[in-house]
């Protein structure tokens, strides 16, 4: 930087002195100018010429007044008298009078001619016809005069003369210095374009090396969340396998302490799945590849899971958790309903586990299209580590960022606002504060529901014809290409996984309910448990009926 | 010494003015003051002081070469003044001072501009030893266009006559 500083302010320096030069000799060019206007104006040489000419022309009339038959008479003479009165006049005002001064302040010669003419007024104003004498008189008296305003003019019109040549030697000089001024300017251009050329150039130099850093880095980032996806993935299915099987062995002849214990793994592996999908929707956003779904369901059934993901953590902390939802707002809605619940089902998790609550309410409600969540809790209750910048996004770049309770909130923002969503920390009430999200959504209204079935056991899809066969529905057959809306699937064995593969390339928008316990609980919206509960059944497709 | 010279100009004018007051020159009523004559039509229209003064009167005010500062000049509009010829088809006029002195203007000149033939300067009634009887005044100071050498030759006084050409 300091190897660009002094070029840069000695051309700084020079554009303001050349600017000060060029502001400078402007304003002389301009005087020049409106001095030579003011000079062409009037020629003041005419003027002085005017002067002696008419008294040359009073003293004419003043000779022929003495000779009889030239028919000039008093009156013809005191006519002449006021003309040259007048001309005098002429030296009293204005810029010509000023100027016509200026050239008689040695001389004086016009105000003693004018003193002259005072002193004869009364006897040019009385002159009889006959008074012959008087006029031969008064042309001696003016006789003086004559030669002193020839000299006068002879003076104004050379000090004219000198004082042109001296505007437009000036003309000329500011010409001169308007040119220098001019090219100075254009040199100046010329060095500044080269040097803003080379500065460009080495910008230009310096983008593409910074571009090419930058292509380096996102191809590393790149990678690394393509590893991360992979591994996840890679991890995900055997621990899917792990869970079938678990799923298998409390099917056996097990003791209490065994299933127990058989539980506790399956827990365990839940989380560990959860973890992986939490992993991989973190970097789907991070990589812009999340791809959401736009599918049915219903609000109360969103409200349902959302409390049933988070109760046992609850239970666990000894925390009241209550969820309710608006009675006014419209029963169904279309949208990704399983990436809605991880949201809600994160931000409630960050907040119990950070605030430290003791009670935390979530209520869903409608309004002017958009899906409500407001998320209240009691702070301070017992104490804990508070931090909506998590929640919000803020401009924080800390370590804290990439802590191991900041993947939650991360992801949960992330969501809502690939929904279009937004998320705000209300401003809070006493010890009691408002997470509020608002998500754009489409309501969804249902004209004919198909349900397709896809069991090991034609048993199993007898009993589900059988337990909907009040409902207005059509059952697809095995091999009717139409999709269905509502798939009911076989889970908890080591066929769920087929058959969910099966479900989802044939019915890529249905609502997807598992019959069983399902070894991958995520993979499905719903599910019912075995021995089938039929009012159960009949309340998902119900709902989704009316 | 500009000093000096400005205190001996108006020491002058002071002069001029107490002169011109005492001074006997006036235009007695009923002296024609103004000649229009328009030779090809034979037509001659004498105006004496009364009959400008009957015209609908202007007031220019306006600064030129020959005034100290802005000065009101009133008098009839020359259009209005010409018209008393009668002649649409005029172009071209020439204006004669009481020393002979002429000068050519356009007609054009009279119907753009509000040029008067102004027989009052601030109120005073010009004297035949100033610019009596008239002066040709042309509106410069709204027109700065008309601050022209051009313009300034035709801002003639002691006008006498006007003649069509």
């Amino acid at each position: 930087m300091k190897k660009n500083g002094l070029p840069r302010l000695v051309v700084l320096a020079v554009i303001l002195g050349v600017s000060g030069f060029a502001v400078l000799g402007y304003n002389a060019f301009r005087k020049d100018v409106l001095a030579m206007q003011a000079a062409s104006q009037e020629d003041i040489t005419w003027t002085s010429f005017q002067l002696e000419q008419e008294l040359g022309r009073f003293r004419d009339a003043l000779n022929q007044f003495q000779i009889d038959g030239t028919g000039v008479d008093a009156s013809t003479v005191n006519t002449r008298f006021d003309i040259l009165w007048s001309r005098i006049a002429v030296f009293q005002q204005g810029r010509v009078g000023e100027r016509l001064a200026q050239y008689d302040r040695e001389t004086l010669i016009v105000p003693r001619l004018f003193s002259q003419m005072k002193s004869v007024d009364r006897r040019i104003v009385n002159l009889q016809d006959t008074a012959k004498a008087d006029a031969a008189l008064l042309v001696l008296e003016f006789a003086p005069y004559a030669d002193e305003l020839r000299e006068f003019s002879r003076f104004v019109t050379l000090g004219e003369e000198t004082r042109g040549r001296e505007i437009r030697e000036q003309l000329q000089a500011g010409v001169n210095r308007t040119l220098l001024l001019g090219g100075l300017a254009i040199a100046i251009a010329l060095f500044s374009l080269a040097y803003i050329n080379r500065e460009s150039m080495r910008f230009r130099r310096l983008a593409a090396a910074n571009r090419k850093l930058a292509d380096v880095a996102e191809k590393a980032s790149r990678a690394k969340s393509q590893f991360l996806t992979m591994m996840s993935h890679e991890l995900r299915t055997p621990m899917n396998g792990v869970l079938g099987l678990l799923a298998l062995s409390k099917q056996g002849a097990v003791q209490k302490n065994q299933l127990h214990l058989i539980e506790q793994a399956e827990q365990s592996g839940r989380q560990m799945v959860g973890l992986l999908a939490d992993i991989l929707d973190f970097s789907a956003l991070h990589s812009d590849e999340l791809h959401l779904e736009n599918k049915p369901f219903e609000l109360t059934h969103l409200a349902h899971a959302v409390r049933e993901q988070f109760t046992p953590l609850a239970k666990r902390e000894g925390i009241s958790f209550d969820v309710t939802v608006n009675q006014n707002c419209p029963p169904r809605y279309q949208g990704d309903f399983r990436r809605l619940r991880q949201a809600f089902s994160h931000l409630a998790q960050y907040v119990v586990e950070t605030a430290g609550v003791r009670d935390a309410e979530m209520e869903f409600s409608c309004n002017n299209s958009a899906l409500v969540v407001k998320l209240s809790f009691d702070y301070l209750s017992h104490g804990g580590e508070w931090t909506p910048d998590l929640i919000l996004g803020g401009d924080r770049r800390d370590d804290r960022a990439f802590a191991s309770d900041a993947l939650g909130p991360a992801i949960a923002r992330g969501f809502i606002e690939a929904m279009n969503g937004t998320l705000l920390v209300d401003n809070p009430v006493g010890e009691r504060i408002q997470v509020i999200a608002r998500i754009p959504i489409e309501e969804f209204v249902v004209t004919a529901l198909g349900v397709a079935v896809i069991t090991s056991s034609e048993a199993m899809a007898a009993i589900c014809r059988a337990a909907l066969s009040t409902s207005d529905i059509d059952f697809l057959q095995k091999d009717d290409p139409t999709e269905a809306h509502i798939v009911l699937v076989e889970a908890g064995n080591i066929t769920e996984g087929n058959f969910l593969v099966r479900a989802r390339e044939n019915h890529p928008n249905a609502l997807i309910v598992g019959l069983g316990t399902p070894i991958n609980p995520d993979a499905f919206d719903f599910s019912v448990k075995l021995p089938l509960d039929f009012h159960e059944l009949r309340e998902i497709v119900a709902l989704r009926t009316a | 010494m500009h000093s000096l010279l400005t205190l001996g100009k108006q020491l002058f004018s002071v002069l001029f003015v107490l002169a011109n007051l005492f001074a006997t020159a006036a235009f007695a009523a009923g002296d024609v003051v103004l000649t229009l004559e328009n030779t090809s039509e034979g037509v001659v229209v004498e105006l004496t002081e009364d009959d400008l003064m009957a015209l609908p009167q202007a007031v220019v005010l306006t600064e030129n070469e020959f005034v100290d500062g802005l000065a009101e000049f009133s008098g009839p509009l020359a259009r209005d003044v010409i018209a008393l010829l009668n002649d649409p088809d005029m172009d071209m006029l020439t204006l004669t001072a009481i020393n002979d002195y002429s000068v050519e203007v356009p007609v054009v000149d009279f119907a753009e501009y509000d040029v008067i033939f102004a027989l009052f300067q601030n109120g005073n009634r010009f004297s035949p030893r100033d610019k009596g009887p008239v002066w040709v005044i042309y509106p410069m100071t709204d027109h700065e266009e008309l601050q022209d050498r051009v313009y300034n030759d035709r801002l003639i006084w002691q006008l006498v006559r006007v003649s069509a050409l």
